[in-house]
């Protein structure tokens, strides 16, 4: 009797538990395991997300960390499974926020979001903990749980030295990407502005940099609202990653040949007129 | 009382499988050949020298051996005369990083790949409805390809998302990807005394589960043809006035693909015309037919702004935020 109800009770358990999901969890991770880390080194953590089974499609995160005595040297969106970022992770005041999305969803137990490089002057301990809102791709947005969890980094002088040299190998440019030309009466009063987005595999994406016809390159982000609503001469827009790789999209001026070509022919045929009415004019005068 | 518990035993034995099946999707398959050891960035042979040009074990980066080849001493040149024979050539070119996806659909759909939610390209399904799709354009990196397909109706199924991680040099082959079906219906505004026609398009011959769902949630079955065309009918009178929805997902021999997009239909006492286009396809707020990075970014651009346009309060919770986001990108297409 004892023996078949304790096979219900773990039949009754395997079932709860397969239909149970667990939260999702963000998670820091190193491939070399190191948590000790010398004075002046630099070393890179990726920071994951499990979804534990879940197809997710937007992140909101949050990391904070405790001690003031290291730095983040360095945010890299290199190979992050994030496709758009709404908030690009930056750092505000010993926290690192970010929110993006993956369209589509993603359902993974280690999902690379972003990589920080640390470093320190000073011997301590280093609290990360991370916090954040995940949101089931169901269509309706709903909210799912979310793991907090922490982590801990030792900065002392005994650690072996495992700097590490970053981004030496990155020769690959940003993905390619296109430019879409947009307009809504919504965005910027129904005036004409430029979209664009693209990923870096390896140090990650930096900056993005717009030049219109002959100015020069400056800094820009999408929605990029055009200074030039004509768009009579070329945009280039150009995407650079954190090793100074490029990769350039330009937008043909958006006047047609023809549309030159007629005005010229509309110029030419109104000096014959001129020309020939003054012939007229002064033929007239002659005979007269 | 032994043969009351026996009977559970005997119930939860027959009933586990398919309690597991029901929430079974059939995945991917995710083969990845890694670089060739000449490239990939590690002292493979343990002679303190890493790939080529550096390990004299390899003659070229595609080499896929880092051992270290002992050459014989060259043997003295025969003594009767005649030419030598030309040496030399070059290296062989880098190892090329290739992807390969392949999978099932439905005949003659158009099948478009998208990496990290911007379209990257596109190929057409044979007549039994599959698909394969290489590409050598490939960076090393961790990619989210996703994959959606366009029936014979124009009706557009939901994302397929294939995380991969590629090497430099390495070779990833993504099998046994199953799109699910395309679902419509015929109208999206309809009154009680008017049939409720849903169609689409599936693996020909699969099992179609339709999940409708209104006040109470109904599953029903329907075959798919050779073309992989289906239809199911919810008869006049059958539906009162209210919100339903549905969603449809295939069943190919115990292979079962995951949930296609959700489709809306609203039952009114009179015929109202639709027109507001937010209403047929949630997410794309230009109204372009739809749902890519035009709408993200205008989207974004209304984030955390106050006084933005109610059509873009997706939910209806007076506020653009994430969730505005995520609907988005349930819905995401290019």
């Amino acid at each position: 009797m004892k023996f078949f109800i304790i096979i219900l009770s773990v039949a009754g358990c395997v079932l709860m538990n397969s239909s149970k999901a667990q939260a999702s969890e963000i998670f820091i991770d190193q491939t070399k395991k190191i948590w000790q880390v010398g004075i002046g080194q630099e070393v890179k953590y990726d920071v994951y997300l499990n979804t534990n089974g879940k197809n997710i499609n937007a992140i909101d995160g949050e990391i904070n960390f405790s001690d003031q005595n290291f730095l983040i040297k360095e945010i890299s969106d290199g190979s992050s499974l994030v496709s758009l970022w709404l908030k690009k992770p930056e750092i505000n005041i010993n926290k690192v926020k970010f929110s993006g999305l993956i369209p589509g969803g993603l359902k993974s137990d280690k999902a690379k979001i972003l990589s920080l490089i640390l470093t320190s002057n000073n011997e301590g301990v280093a609290k990360f903990n991370f916090t954040g809102s995940i949101l089931l791709n169901d269509g309706l947005g709903t909210l799912d749980d979310l793991n907090v969890a922490e982590r801990q980094i030792t900065f002392t002088k005994n650690a072996v030295d495992l700097t590490e040299p970053r981004h030496l190998e990155d020769i690959f440019p940003p993905e390619d990407f296109d430019v879409f030309i947009s307009t809504d009466q919504d965005v910027y009063d129904g005036q004409k502005f430029l979209i664009f987005s693209t990923t870096d595999k390896d140090s990650g994406l930096d900056y993005y940099e717009v030049k219109e016809g002959v100015a020069d390159f400056f800094r820009a982000s999408s929605p990029y609202l055009l200074k030039n609503q004509d768009i009579n001469q070329n945009v280039i827009v150009r995407a650079v990653d954190k090793h100074g790789n490029k990769r350039t999209v330009t937008i043909e001026s958006q006047v047609k040949p023809y549309q030159d070509t007629n005005k010229q022919a509309i110029i030419i045929l109104v000096v014959l007129i001129v020309a020939l009415s003054l012939i007229a004019v002064i033929n007239f005068l002659r005979k007269k | 009382m032994n043969k009351i518990i026996l009977k559970y035993i005997i119930a939860i034995v027959i009933f586990l499988p398919s309690l597991v099946m029901a929430n079974t999707v059939t995945t991917f398959n995710l083969d990845i050949v890694d670089s060739p050891q000449c490239f990939d960035g590690i002292d493979n042979d343990g002679d303190l020298k890493i790939d080529f040009p550096d390990d004299p074990g390899c003659s070229s980066p595609g080499d896929n051996s880092e051992l270290d080849i002992i050459v014989p001493p060259p043997t003295p040149p025969a003594p009767t005369g005649g030419g030598s024979a030309g040496g030399g050539g070059g290296y062989s070119t880098n190892p090329i990083t290739t992807l390969t996806l392949s999978g099932f659909a439905y005949p003659f759909a158009k099948i478009t790949i998208l990496k990290d939610a911007q379209a990257m390209a596109s190929v057409d399904t044979t007549a039994d409805g599959t698909f394969k799709f290489s590409t050598e354009k490939l960076s090393p990196g961790s990619y989210n390809f996703s994959i959606f397909a366009t029936d014979v109706f124009g009706i557009k199924t939901s994302l397929y998302n294939v995380p991969v991680t590629i090497s430099y040099g390495s070779l990833a082959q993504v099998s046994n990807i199953f799109i699910a079906p395309t679902l419509s219906f015929e109208k999206n505004n309809i009154t009680p005394d008017v049939s409720a026609v849903l169609r689409g398009q599936s693996r020909p011959n699969s099992q179609v589960v339709i999940n409708f769902s209104g006040s109470s949630e109904e599953l029903f079955t329907v075959i798919a043809g050779k073309d992989g065309k289906f239809l199911y009918t919810v008869g006049q009178n059958k539906l009162l006035v209210g919100s339903y929805q549905a969603k449809a997902k295939s069943n190919m021999q115990g292979e079962i693909s995951g949930y296609g997009n959700i489709v809306d239909l609203q039952v009114e006492k009179v015929n109202t015309p639709i027109i507001n286009c937010i209403l047929q396809k949630k997410g794309d707020v230009n109204c372009d037919g739809k749902i890519n990075i035009v709408d993200f970014s205008i989207l974004a651009y209304w984030y955390g702004r106050s006084n933005a346009p109610t059509k873009y309060d997706l939910n209806g919770d007076g506020k653009i935020s994430l969730i505005e986001f995520s609907i988005m990108a349930y819905y995401w297409t290019i």
